[in-house]
């Protein structure tokens, strides 16, 4: 219940769960992005194939967890920028990850709808969907810099941007990759 | 983790268990006529790293599912790097 209500009142729950003195190792801290690890799979199943099998499920799991690896990779690096955090790192990245709900209520509602729409299948509205999640998610980054890492207003910004970055960077990259950018652009720019 | 965070984990893995158990192994014979093999084929298709969603492994399963006795990989390659 917590993320549900962080994604819709995120100041206000972050200062909630930050003032409770509970614990958190490793293992907990990790549970979260392997559940959106997990999400991204199943997610990806669906869309794919319009199934969800075991092994589906487990091999695309395997082959996207780069993407909550590099999310983790880029909460550690705000995390540990800010030295004046009131908990430490395992809690602080499983605060962070509470976060996820409006990305991962949009993947598997993205999979639903591509399931369901059949093919060919016009990415358009879909790709202009993923705005509210785009949106959604920096101002929760932005409250949990402000509530569980004590930053001020313009330290907060400056870390919600700073994260952001990487993660946009990050995918812009993978695309860039997987659709041979690169060479595109030099051709292009060639003519 | 929250009892409905552990609920929507559960939740995810019976809905991966019942497609586990619901799915049916098809494993075509291509069609023989005439002395011929009549091969279904797609030679238009993305697989995992490059931008399809599917590793080549299950794209391989998918695809005889789907009846089709081959695939081509048209990843995006560099080749336009050769000029």
């Amino acid at each position: 219940m917590n993320d549900l209500t962080l994604a819709i009142a995120p100041a206000r729950t972050y200062r909630r769960l930050a003032s409770r003195r509970a614990d958190c190792g490793w293992g907990a801290a990790l549970a979260r992005p392997a559940f959106a690890a997990l999400l991204i799979g199943t997610a990806l199943a669906i869309a794919s194939t319009g199934r969800v099998t075991l092994g589906l499920v487990a091999s695309l799991t395997l082959c996207w967890s780069f993407a909550p690896a590099w999310q983790l990779i880029a909460a550690a690096i705000v995390i540990a920028a800010s030295p004046r955090r009131g908990v430490g790192m395992p809690r602080a990245l499983d605060l962070f990850f509470a976060g996820h709900v409006p990305w991962s209520s949009w993947l598997l509602a993205a999979a639903a709808w591509i399931a369901a729409a059949g093919r060919p299948f016009d990415p358009a509205a879909l790709l202009l969907s993923a705005l509210i999640p785009a949106i959604w998610t920096p101002a929760i980054v932005f409250a949990f810099c402000r509530t569980v890492l004590h930053e001020t207003r313009r330290g907060a910004l400056i870390r919600t941007a700073a994260h952001q970055a990487m993660i946009r960077t990050f995918a812009a990259t993978v695309f860039a990759l997987a659709v041979a950018a690169l060479p595109r652009v030099l051709r292009l720019l060639g003519q | 983790m929250s009892w409905p965070g552990r609920a929507s984990a559960l939740l995810l893995l019976a809905g991966v268990a019942a497609g586990t158990l619901s799915d049916a192994r098809v494993m075509p014979a291509p069609q023989r006529q005439d002395g011929y093999y009549i091969l279904s084929a797609d030679f238009h298709v993305h697989v995992f790293p490059g931008d399809g969603a599917l590793a080549p492994w299950d794209l391989r399963r998918e695809a005889a599912r789907r009846r089709l006795d081959v695939i081509a990989l048209t990843d995006h390659n560099l080749e336009c790097w050769e000029w």
